[in-house]
């Protein structure tokens, strides 16, 4: 369900840019009329925000790209540790993030900040990309976290060989 | 805080298997903490700098190659060229590098062309009698030709650290790609011979035609990209858009490869492999401010200048560190962490930088195919259930034409900047 929803956010954000772009092209050189100043503007906040949102399905599915080399050099507990202290710096990193990306945009508001083009789009909408993703991104952490702690399988959760190939 | 402590931290953090945005993130982070500056600038930054139009091209070419891959697109190519090329000894390899050449010329990653065209050769090899380590080789090094044939995800990737000229760069790869092709072919013919494979059947007309029919649609999609970007139709990103636009019709629609319903899953994985790119370019980028806010950029200037270094011992050192960091890290990885670093000292030193760029995308080219870390390896030992250590032993004659074509293109600058400096003119 969560995937399902996520996804088909992502698939809309990007088809949105995607439609956008070409709309542009051919606009340009069919129609100049219809031509706008903000399409290549809009294209990059629908496509920032679809990537902020991949954050957390990629924590989830393990996916972010990593160097695994010395990890699956090394025994069980060792393994575990490392991705312990690895899902605790990844805490701090997405909370300090998501706290100062808030206060970024709650001064974007203050200020009343405009995009440059005629739409004179309020920049906190896109600014927000950015603590929403860094927030989504706590709680598959959490998730983590909570699995390589109480929940801790060598069979499934530990890096080898197999797991590097599938997960490019 | 002194620059070899940062590097230090840097590189234990991603040998310990830390995910490299965070490695990058959280040590710029740390270092803005250290340094007082006030927090609140790093997201700042961060969406200041993703509001990039060349940036945009990176999520549609990667809409573009993966309904390429999914599409059924590769079967249509690998056809053509078998009707073209497949009679000669050793065909099948001679197809593998034809088409992979032309499916670089329409996906921007080598990973996903070693894969397209690797699931369906691979086993067609082997059932032909090939040894599995000459298939997985020949497959995992013309695969690699992904990235440097235009259009090329390595290449924008770059051009955004390095603010280069993207059409640029990808006509600077056009014949060095051409020639790594060529003695790809010609080192497979001379090992078909020595081993004597069997010559195939000739193939009838009508066999010969329908194929050729099949694959023009696909063939159309880097006459698009390439010829848009180079008439002044379209820029890069409207390219990959239509590219993007034009993949997945002919994968919906002509080649059927992608169902109805996987179309929003799919176009979700394309979101999902951008963001694990850009993730990494975000961290890059703290990391990159703090290089330079930090006047550790200008302290590494000095440092070269005072080794008295000619630009091509210079050339000479980054390629050695690049051959090893590319036995570890991944392409994006590596043109990440390193650029930021060096970029000051390229121009210090007047290295041109549209050269540069295509010898780092030979080195990861390199990357891709060498031990132990060579994602091209993995993933064809992964696709072909062989063992990673076949794939080593049959991609090691590759890596060393590869490393001669990094050698040439070096050292010899016109390979590259002959065909942009041709159709541009020169840079003022």
């Amino acid at each position: 369900m969560l995937t399902k929803i996520e996804n088909a956010l992502m698939a809309l954000f990007v088809t949105m840019a995607l439609g956008l772009v070409c709309y542009e092209v051919v606009v340009r050189y069919f129609f100049p009329r219809y031509l706008t100043d903000f399409g290549l503007e809009l294209t990059v906040y629908f496509t920032v925000w679809a990537i902020f949102l991949a954050g957390a399905p990629l924590i989830r599915e393990g996916r972010h790209v990593r160097a695994d080399i010395l990890m699956h050099m090394l025994p069980a507990g060792a393994q575990r540790l490392l991705e312990i202290v690895g899902i605790l710096v990844g805490l701090v990193f997405t909370c300090v993030l998501a706290y100062y990306g808030w206060l970024m945009v709650q001064n974007s508001i203050d200020l009343g900040e405009k995009s440059e083009s005629s739409l004179r789009m309020p920049l906190y909408i896109y600014y927000a990309s950015l603590p929403v993703g860094m927030t989504l991104m706590v709680l598959p952490f959490l998730k983590r976290l909570y699995d390589y702690i109480f929940r801790f399988d060598p069979a499934t959760m530990l890096v080898t060989e197999d797991h590097v190939a599938r997960d490019k | 805080m002194s620059p070899f402590i940062v590097l230090g931290l840097l590189f234990l953090f991603l040998f310990l298997g830390l995910p490299i945005y965070l490695s990058l993130g959280f040590l710029a982070m740390l270092l803005f903490w250290h340094e007082g500056t006030p927090l609140v600038s790093l997201p700042q930054l961060l969406v200041d700098h993703l509001n990039s139009e060349t940036l945009l091209a990176v999520p549609l070419f990667v809409i573009a190659a993966t309904f390429m891959q999914r599409g059924g697109v590769a079967g249509a190519l690998i056809d053509s060229a078998q009707v073209w090329v497949g009679r000669a000894r050793g065909g099948l390899a001679l197809v593998c590098v034809v088409a992979c050449t032309i499916f670089a010329a329409i996906c921007g990653s080598s990973v996903a062309t070693a894969v397209a065209i690797g699931s369906i050769l691979i086993p067609a090899m082997v059932q032909r009698k090939y040894e599995p380590h000459f298939a997985l080789g020949t497959v995992a090094a013309a695969g690699t030709l992904g990235i440097l044939i235009p259009p090329s995800l390595a290449m924008i990737v770059y051009a955004v650290i390095a603010e280069e000229s993207v059409p640029r760069l990808f006509l600077a790869g056009v014949i060095p790609g051409l020639i790594q092709a060529v003695i790809f072919v010609l080192f497979i013919t001379t090992y078909a011979r020595l081993r004597n494979y069997e010559i195939e059947p000739a193939i009838p007309r009508e066999q010969f035609i329908a194929a050729n029919v099949r694959a023009l649609p696909a063939l159309f999609i880097p006459v698009i990209v390439l010829g848009g970007i180079y008439s002044g139709i379209m820029t890069v990103t409207e390219a990959a858009g239509i590219a993007a636009l034009v993949a997945m019709i002919e994968g919906i629609f002509i080649y059927k490869g992608v169902k109805a319903r996987d179309i929003i899953p799919t176009l979700a994985e394309s979101v999902k492999l951008t963001a694990s790119i850009v993730f990494i370019i975000v961290g890059a980028l703290a990391f990159g401010h703090w290089i330079t806010s930090a006047g550790v950029a200008e302290m590494l200037v000095q440092y070269v200048k005072s080794l008295n270094l000619a630009a091509w011992q210079f050339l000479l050192f980054i390629n050695l560190l690049m051959l090893v960091l590319g036995m570890f890290l991944e392409v994006f990885a590596i043109i990440l962490i390193v650029m930021p670093l060096i970029l000051p000292i390229l121009k210090a030193l007047d290295i041109n930088l549209v050269h540069f760029g295509i010898v780092l995308t030979i080195n990861m080219e390199i990357a891709l195919i060498s031990p132990p870390i060579g994602l091209n390896l993995f993933v064809l030992s992964s696709v072909s259930k062989q063992p990673l250590g076949t794939a080593v032993r049959g991609v090691l004659p590759f890596l060393l034409l590869m490393l001669m074509l990094l050698a040439l293109v070096t050292y010899v600058p016109e390979v590259t900047l002959w065909l942009p400096d041709y159709v541009y003119g020169k840079p003022k």
